[in-house]
């Protein structure tokens, strides 16, 4: 919003130093590329292991890895998603229990038709979460058993959270500005 | 079948079991969106077949605000006092795990002094939260008295907050980098007093007037159990997972403001039942005091706010996430930023809307009155379930 230019130096600072040093996840990302080498690796999520899904691998992915001996996910931190104007981008957050692993799995759909394998079958708590992402982006989940908006009313014009989302509602009543 | 012995023989009247080919019907009632027990607007269809619930339909929604696309219109440190918006019982909880995920970003480091003072806050913030619960739980079953008392030592501990923070309710305390200000020695001396008196008298008195007695532990126990696998399955975090016998705290697991080098348990219960849910927070508590204690022991002098870079704060481009073990579960903060001054996306993890989800699961086949016991034992703030 706020476009001064005048101090990019802390913020270069930080992504300049990053490629330094060593992966600090190859722990768990080591064994989880050599168990699906489809996946790829993925260098925004700086605080755990990051992939890459292909969109129709997304379930026998979350299959394999909670099953995964040394990894095994099983707790579902959330589901969300992120509009990156030309395509849109799942995230699912994993954590193992037992392990101390950290997982996210990141998804590309298309903006026009964004659907994805529900994985709700694999983690049942994903349910309320893939409600929300459908509710603000506009997510479709595939075999979901109640895709429904959640946060918002039925018959809600919208996804709020996508980035050419229009506030339709009198100039006066807005008060969330179109930020980008 | 507790319940039982609380009557006399033959007070209770043995009813005909109901032939097989009589109809059944079923009934729908609406619970909410303004019931004084929801703990805010929260509304519920219940399915009940005489007084037996078949079925919950949760709708929520009613205090929703996006704070998420709020967010991205405001730059860094402006985002603090929104996230107190969120969980409006725990506020420094989710203001930490804001001002985490962003130090963590900028890789900042935080003084000793403030860190320090940060756990004393947020442990201090867990015991007014569970002391809270247990006061308005004790109120949704038909307990009052406990509720007076939790509030007398509540007003205490707010005049304390207000001190310190400047606020009673909604703080605005933590900085990227530490802490607004430092307190000084009479407060430190005060507040020592508090948690002296909490731990003699207070904490001891809940338990008795609320834990030991019996028409509560008849309200509460077997009621609702929660296996942990299902626990697991669903995401459930915080009590909610550690009274189903689950020892997982994000304090150990994932280790955040230095709490690996305190000395706590982390309570878990057995069965997973109201009680144990109950239980748990209760134990909780005593856990706080422990760390309190501790971390007062070596409070350091020295500044509270740390080094900032200057001007208009930017994260580096990338996607961070910082957990951390609020009162209600696991918060969560996800942050997208693409350079910019302002995050590209939020996304805001609450725990009570995770474990709203279990409501179903837990409320087929109990009575209708245990219904708002359930949901209290879920100990939902509808300012995180909406957002």
């Amino acid at each position: 919003m706020t476009e001064e230019e005048k101090k990019p130096q802390p913020a270069a600072a930080g992504p300049a130093e990053a490629p330094e040093k060593p992966d600090p996840f190859a722990a768990v990302r080591e064994p989880v590329l050599a168990r699906f080498p489809q996946l790829q690796p993925d260098g925004d999520m700086k605080t755990a292991a990051g992939f890459i899904v292909p969109a129709q691998d997304l379930l026998r992915v979350a299959r394999g890895l909670k099953a995964m001996p040394g990894v095994a996910l099983d707790y579902l931190s959330h589901v969300t998603g992120v509009d990156y104007k030309d395509h849109l981008q799942v995230v699912y957050y994993l954590m193992g229990t037992g392990t101390g692993a950290q997982v996210v799995l990141k998804v590309n759909v298309p903006a026009e038709n964004p659907e994805v394998d529900s994985v709700t079958s694999v983690w049942p708590g994903a349910d309320w979460h893939e409600r929300e992402a459908y509710d603000l982006l506009g997510v479709r989940f595939r075999d979901h058993p109640n895709l429904k908006r959640i946060l918002l009313w039925e018959g809600y014009e919208g996804y709020p959270l996508r980035k050419d989302f229009v506030d339709r509602r009198p100039k006066r009543e807005r008060q969330i500005k179109a930020a980008r | 079948m507790a319940q039982e012995q609380l009557f006399m023989e033959g007070a209770v009247e043995k009813r005909e079991p109901i032939p097989e080919n009589v109809e059944r019907q079923t009934m729908e009632l609406n619970l909410g969106p303004q019931h004084p027990s929801t703990h805010g607007v929260f509304r519920a269809i219940l399915t009940l077949e005489g007084e037996t619930v078949v079925d919950v339909e949760p709708v929520i929604g009613y205090l929703h605000r996006n704070h998420e696309k709020i967010y991205e219109t405001m730059q860094y440190p402006q985002i603090i006092p929104m996230t107190d918006r969120t969980d409006y019982l725990a506020p420094l909880t989710s203001e930490l795990a804001y001002v985490l995920c962003v130090e963590k970003a900028l890789g900042i480091e935080v003084p000793e002094r403030g860190r320090i003072l940060r756990i004393i806050f947020n442990e201090f913030q867990r015991i007014l939260s569970h002391q809270l619960y247990a006061a308005t739980f004790g109120m949704d079953i038909g307990a009052f008295t406990p509720f007076l008392y939790v509030f007398r030592d509540r007003e205490k501990a707010l005049d304390l907050m207000d001190r310190a923070t400047g606020a009673r309710l909604l703080f605005n305390y933590f900085r990227i980098g530490g802490l607004r200000n430092d307190v000084n020695e009479a407060w430190l001396e005060d507040f020592r007093a508090w948690i002296d008196n909490f731990e003699r008298e207070g904490w001891p008195e809940y338990v008795r007037l609320l834990f030991e007695n019996e028409i509560f532990r008849v309200r509460t126990k077997d009621i609702a159990v929660l296996p942990p696998d299902v626990a697991m399955a669903y995401g459930a975090s915080g009590p909610v997972l550690r009274a189903s016998g689950v020892r997982w705290d994000l304090r150990k697991a994932h280790p955040y403001l230095g709490y690996e080098e305190f000395d706590f348990d982390v309570p878990v219960g057995e069965k997973g039942d109201c009680y144990d849910r109950c239980m748990v927070r209760v134990m909780e508590m005593k856990e706080s005091v422990r760390i309190i204690r501790q971390a007062l022991d070596r409070l350091p002098d020295g500044p509270v706010l740390g080094k900032v870079p200057r001007g208009v704060m930017k994260l580096p481009k990338g996607d961070y996430y910082q957990t951390v073990d609020a009162p209600r579960g696991e918060t969560g903060c996800y942050i997208v930023s693409d350079g910019g001054a302002t995050p590209y996306r939020v996304k805001w993890r609450s725990p009570a809307f995770v474990h709203l989800q279990l409501l179903p699961y837990l409320c087929r086949g109990t009575k209708v009155a245990d219904f708002i016991a359930i949901l209290a034992t879920l100990d939902p703030v509808f300012g995180e379930v909406d957002r």
